[in-house]
């Protein structure tokens, strides 16, 4: 009989990381399972096959790269290896936050590129700073914004999308323009069954709330991150909307439309550009909810929830660095200063929420001034 | 646990059922025990000469430094030598053979001792001469704790026994209900406190009803926690108990706890006059043909124990003999150590490869640290030796649970990088 020298404990938790990625990987296909059939039914077969093949080609990419990467690595054995670095959910990640529009070609470049400068060269899975699929997806909006193919915009993304229409009223919506908005879209009941063209994963927000709650229960994803990521953007457009007289149903939209859901569930859930202390986790999610509304609403992009999580990976080692201590001894200090943080980012959001203006609106009443002062003048 | 808090603690497979309803194999009577000449660090001295005639129940040795701790012979028969080799703690300590002429005859240790009638002063003195020690695995003298028992609201026994594969003190609770209630009234005098109480695991549904019998008309409640991995650990035990953290010893939150275990072997103490000379060990785990209790000698040696239940399974050539439990216990890379009092597992595990891959920073590690650490920030700063940050981390109250090398996804050996860390700390001759 041998016996080995181990040190303790020698008892291990049957959850290991690749079934985590098994699980998650799942829940994505359920997503691309029902763009398929929506744009499948919605449009035309094409279309539906056309979600699929954008799927195949990021994952084929990603795989591809990380195994040519591998080989040159020296690794002995490669398929070990691609299979231990989970590639394939980032291709995956970066089709459903794309839009329908956009190239293969683009696709391609933009996976090989995110997999290779926004992993791999950090010394791969687990030592990436940005999330690899935000980091694609900027890409593709950024740098083949014209390669999109004109024949499905024109098909698919010919109207205004949600996030347009309320961005040209400078989002400072009173009732009747949220109202209309949604109405256009079909009523918050087809926003919820996501039967509107957005992003590829990002309409159906059942789905989504559905799989949100599957991943947390199967412990795949941290809820901390994803319901705080919720409720702040819920609260902070509920309160602004309040001042504008829209309330509940800014709020809602807030939350529906664009990447929020999708992002929330998917993207900001990435443990490794994410803190690892659950205050660290709970000021991230906080900031970047209110990152994701700054841009919807002051920038000149018309979503925010890709980029507000990119911005917020590059502040996770200073926050993991802020949460660092004792949860025990050091509590009272860590909330403190996590609860200072957070406010000052809630008030600034509120500030600038309270003061959106319609720029329409504004011109008109600027109009209406004009005419007043002209209809004095003539009364004298 | 709150907002900003994880759960610090996790439920485990306990694996218990192996051995729970088994009956205790009580016939193992070895040819030799070698008694450990050793108590936490410190060296006991033996009072008897090699070629000497011992009793069950002769004092064979003790510790005399700071502590004071009489050990005993727990069989009868000649002390033959004195050998130096590895002991469950792993270290290299004098042990003393003593060679076992079967014939087990005794001799009462102590005089008659009544509890009730007896004062304070008295007790103490009882329970330090009787050789009593924490027998739920630190083996710490049990007098030391009861010294200066001032502003003491709860006094606790723990039958907890949270560690996984380990039935050892619930068989033992089975067995010496009687024996459990003289130790606990005794201890619970000796502890002044206001209020006493026996914590058990909420599923042992069976025992809190022996329990609750044994126990009816005295002061001694029987209190219920849930069935979470590392609930018998003190702190994690007292916060449950009184909602309070204390620096460094529980006595700061009001309370004195002691195991089972050692609560029983003062009750046979103070009702059959014995010391500690045998112990309820359990011997479990995946490579064992048929997992079991026993009630050994102590000093009896790991390889007789399991050859004695059945041995190994077939095929099965490459294992973990751990003394204790997966969680704490430590792997001893061979089957010839012995059993010291605080000893009360034997747990064999089929040595299975694991399949480690980066660091996900899930942060799982940091949730369920019952010291409240973050052991992934710990092993990246002891990575790169960074002494401050470690010491901002608290590195030092790390007890080595486990919790976070099991709950790890990624399969990393998280509390050894932990404890290399806490190795660093202490060469630099960090702050604790």
């Amino acid at each position: 009989m041998k016996f080995t020298f181990k040190p303790s404990p020698n008892y291990r938790n049957e959850q290991s990381t690749t079934h985590i990625m098994h699980v998650l990987t799942i829940a994505l296909l359920c997503v691309f399972v029902f763009s398929a059939a929506w744009y499948g039914m919605r449009f035309s077969f094409a279309y539906g096959l056309r979600v699929i093949l954008m799927g195949v080609c990021a994952v084929v990419a990603a795989v591809l790269t990380e195994a040519i990467y591998f080989k040159i690595m020296g690794s002995k054995n490669i398929m070990k290896d691609v299979s231990r670095s989970y590639g394939w959910v980032t291709g995956m990640i970066i089709v459903l936050i794309t839009k329908i529009d956009v190239s293969y070609y683009a696709i391609f470049v933009s996976t090989v590129i995110a997999i290779v400068f926004g992993k791999l060269v950090f010394g791969g899975f687990g030592q990436n700073i940005f999330n690899p699929a935000a980091f694609g997806e900027a890409l593709i909006m950024n740098s083949f914004g014209a390669s999109a193919d004109a024949k499905v915009t024109s098909e698919v993304l010919s109207g205004a999308t949600p996030l347009t229409s309320m961005s040209a009223q400078g989002w400072a919506s009173n009732q009747t323009v949220v109202s209309g908005v949604v109405s256009d879209l079909g009523g918050f009941g087809s926003m919820i069954l996501g039967n509107y063209a957005t992003v590829i994963g990002g309409s159906c927000a059942l789905l989504l709330i559905i799989l949100c709650a599957w991943l947390i229960y199967m412990k795949v994803i941290d809820p901390r991150l994803s319901v705080t990521y919720f409720v702040t953007v819920f609260v902070v457009s509920l309160i602004t909307g309040l001042i504008h007289g829209a309330g509940v149903e800014f709020a809602i939209f807030n939350l529906l439309v664009g990447g929020v859901l999708f992002c929330g569930v998917f993207m900001i859930t990435d443990p490794v550009t994410t803190p690892v202390s659950i205050p660290g986790k709970i000021l991230f999610a906080i900031c970047a909810a209110c990152l994701t509304l700054l841009i919807r609403w002051k920038a000149s992009l018309p979503d925010g929830a890709l980029f507000s999580i990119l911005l917020m990976n590059m502040l996770t080692p200073a926050i993991d660095k802020l949460c660092d201590g004792s949860q025990i001894k050091d509590a009272k200090t860590i909330q403190r200063k996590v609860c200072i943080v957070s406010a000052v980012v809630l008030v600034i959001t509120l500030l600038v929420g309270g003061f959106l203006k319609n720029p329409e609106a504004e011109s008109a009443s600027v109009a209406n001034q004009e005419t007043a002062v002209v209809e004095t003048v003539n009364v004298e | 646990m709150s907002l900003f808090t994880g759960p610090m603690h996790y439920h485990l497979n306990g694996h218990k059922d192996l051995t729970m309803d088994k009956e205790v194999l009580k016939s193992i009577d070895p040819d030799y025990v070698y008694i450990p000449l050793v108590n936490g660090n410190a060296p006991c001295t033996p009072c008897v000469q090699v070629g000497d005639e011992v009793k069950v129940g002769t004092k064979i040795a003790e510790r005399n430094d700071r502590f004071f701790l009489p050990i005993f012979s727990p069989v009868s028969g000649t002390v033959t030598a004195v050998e130096k080799f590895m002991t469950s703690s792993m270290t290299q300590a004098d042990h003393l053979k003593i060679q076992n002429d079967h014939k087990h005859t005794a001799v009462r240790a102590f005089a008659a001792f009544d509890y009730e009638k007896a004062t304070w002063e008295e007790l103490l003195e009882f329970v330090k001469n009787a050789g009593m020690l924490g027998l739920g695995g630190a083996g710490f003298p049990t007098y030391v704790k009861y010294l200066k028992p001032e502003n003491v609201d709860l006094f606790a026994v723990n039958a907890v026994e949270c560690e996984p594969y380990l039935t050892a003190d619930y068989k033992n609770i089975e067995e010496n209900l009687s024996l459990l209630k003289t130790g606990t009234l005794a201890l619970f005098k000796l502890s002044k406190a206001k209020k006493g109480c026996i914590v058990i695991k909420e599923d042992k549904k069976k025992q809190i009803e022996d329990l609750k019998k044994t126990f009816e008309g005295t002061p001694i409640e029987i209190r219920t926690v849930p069935n979470i991995y590392p609930m018998g650990w003190e702190r994690t035990l007292v916060y449950e108990l009184t909602g309070k953290r204390y620096n460094m010893l529980p006595i700061e939150a009001g309370m004195i706890l002691n195991n089972a275990s050692t609560a029983i072997a003062l009750g046979n103490a103070i009702d059959n006059g014995m010391p500690i000379t045998h112990k309820y060990v359990t011997v479990s785990g995946d490579a064992l043909k048929d997992p079991k209790n026993v009630y050994v000698p102590v000093g009896t040696k790991a390889h007789e124990i399991i050859e004695a239940v059945g041995g190994y399974k077939e095929g099965v050539d490459n294992v973990l003999l751990i003394a204790g439990g997966p969680m704490m216990g430590r792997t001893i890379p061979n089957d010839a150590f012995v059993i010291a009092p605080q000893n009360n597992g034997l747990t064999v595990l089929i040595n299975k490869e694991e399949d480690e891959v980066a660091c996900l920073r899930c942060g799982r590690c940091t949730t369920t640290c019952p010291s409240g650490l973050q052991p992934v920030r710990i092993a990246a700063a002891g990575k790169s030796k960074d002494e401050a940050t470690l010491n901002k981390l608290h590195v030092m109250d790390c007890i080595e649970c486990g919790l976070c090398t099991y709950i790890c996804p990624s399969k990393i050996a998280v509390t050894e990088n932990v404890r290399r860390a806490k190795n660093f700390i202490r060469l630099q001759g960090g702050k604790k």
